[in-house]
């Protein structure tokens, strides 16, 4: 029963990133969900309807606050107020951890509105080393995972991603978000092997998977959380399950919403990885 | 600090369509005006038009999936006149900041083309927009100019 349990608590947990237009579906649905991804920029509200949306979550689900726009790469430092009111999404969510991306969305007050990508130095390093800290220091004492991100865009650097994602964890004790989808689009856009990628990121720095579907779009393939999970992105994850045994994997989708049940599929097929995963230990 | 510069210099090039005009003009003196060393000024010319292009037109999709969906009816409305009139829209006009700033968009939006003459509009678009609109008079009888407030208000 010990033994039971131990695996219990190591074994691969399979959610989604929650949309309000499924919120039926996913009370309906809650005994096939182990957790729950929520962005945390869409309770950031401060009205009674979305505290109390935000406390059923938490009482039903394992909840785990993404952000959009905490900026950890700005050379500007953190945006004090979005900090704030990120920092209450996770402590009023009970989360166990949280995420952002390894980008900047925010420099000399322009606010992008999209993920930009860093380049990969040394001072890029200290940035984000720097901003962590800060928001550490506000958050308080819960790990955090960072996402590698997709752009159409890259800058250069002293080093290649899988260097630059290794020195980031080494450096500042977080874990790794690793979005297959995104490192999918990547490889393809820029020609690189995905499972080399995977190969040299250490072990152990993996905590959650992202995995998603995207499209071309002209010469681009772009990572746009339209379509069902793409066949690649699930051959990268069987291979990402054996080699980081992660904590979660999250199915995304966020444009042409499918069926619910669609999703729960995608959830079950995640869930059935790291079983396998936890069999072959 | 040239990490915040070369930030800022990304910044403009994927919100204003102006920075990028006078980048490809003259990439130099763009370079000039947010004094970039040389390693910042070799990391603006890797990210290339091509690349650049790209990138801004996947935050305009993300823009105009934002506005379709904050404004339902007018994008069932226009079908895919919707899309085509907000892509151009958005290449004129940055995302404005602040925490709603989908909605300010998607208002925006809303100003914009209730603003454009009807026959600045492709041929299409126009037989489009009136035979919606005959649809829409006969849904909304009389609701139409409440309809339009409640939107602009929200």
């Amino acid at each position: 029963m010990a033994v039971a349990a131990a695996v219990a608590e190591r074994a691969l947990r399979a959610g989604y990133s929650y949309r309000r237009e499924y919120a039926a579906q996913t009370y309906a649905n809650r005994e096939r969900i182990d957790v729950l991804e929520i962005v945390a920029d869409h309770f950031f509200e401060n009205s009674a309807a979305c505290r109390r949306e935000l406390e059923l979550l938490a009482e039903h689900f394992t909840l785990l606050p993404h952000g959009l726009e905490l900026s950890l790469g700005s050379a500007d430092g953190l945006d004090e107020r979005y900090l704030g009111r990120f920092a209450e999404v996770v402590r009023r969510a009970g989360a166990p951890w949280w995420s952002e991306h390894v980008a900047f969305t925010r420099a000399g007050g322009v606010s992008i509105g999209h993920l930009a990508p860093l380049p990969r130095t040394r001072e890029a390093l200290d940035v984000l080393e720097r901003n962590l800290e800060r928001a550490r220091r506000v958050i308080g004492d819960v790990p955090c995972a960072l996402e590698n991100i997709a752009s159409p865009v890259t800058l250069g650097g002293e080093v290649d991603e899988p260097e630059f994602l290794g020195a980031l964890v080494e450096r500042t004790g977080c874990g790794l978000l690793l979005d297959l989808e995104n490192l999918h689009a990547s490889a393809l856009n820029f020609g690189f092997d995905p499972e080399e990628f995977l190969a040299r990121l250490p072990p152990g720095s993996v905590m959650q998977l992202h995995l998603a579907g995207g499209e071309w779009n002209g010469g681009t393939y772009v990572d746009s959380h339209a379509n069902a999970v793409a066949a690649r992105v699930w051959e990268l994850a069987a291979r990402a399950c054996e080699r980081f045994a992660p904590r979660a994997a999250i199915v995304e989708r966020d444009e042409a919403l499918p069926p619910f049940e669609e999703l729960l599929a995608e959830i079950e097929r995640a869930r059935a990885l790291g079983a396998m995963e936890a069999a072959c230990r | 600090m040239p990490l915040a510069d070369l930030q800022r210099a990304l910044a403009q090039l994927y919100t204003r369509e102006d920075a990028r005009a006078f980048f490809r003009t003259d990439p130099a003196a763009f370079a000039w005006s947010f004094t970039l060393d040389a390693a910042d000024r070799e990391q603006l010319a890797r990210v290339g038009e091509t690349r650049l292009h790209a990138y801004v037109d996947s935050l305009d999709r993300k823009r105009a999936n934002a506005a379709a969906r904050l404004l339902p009816r007018a994008s069932s409305a226009l079908g895919p006149a919707f899309r085509r009139a907000f892509l151009r829209f958005a290449r004129g006009t940055p995302l404005p900041g602040g925490r709603n700033r989908y909605r300010a968009d998607a208002r925006a939006f809303l100003r914009h083309v209730a603003e454009t003459r009807p026959a600045d509009l492709a041929p299409e678009e126009v037989a489009l927009l009136a035979r919606e609109a005959r649809g829409l008079r006969r849904r909304f009888s009389g609701m139409s100019l409440a309809w339009i407030g409640s939107i602009l208000r929200r």
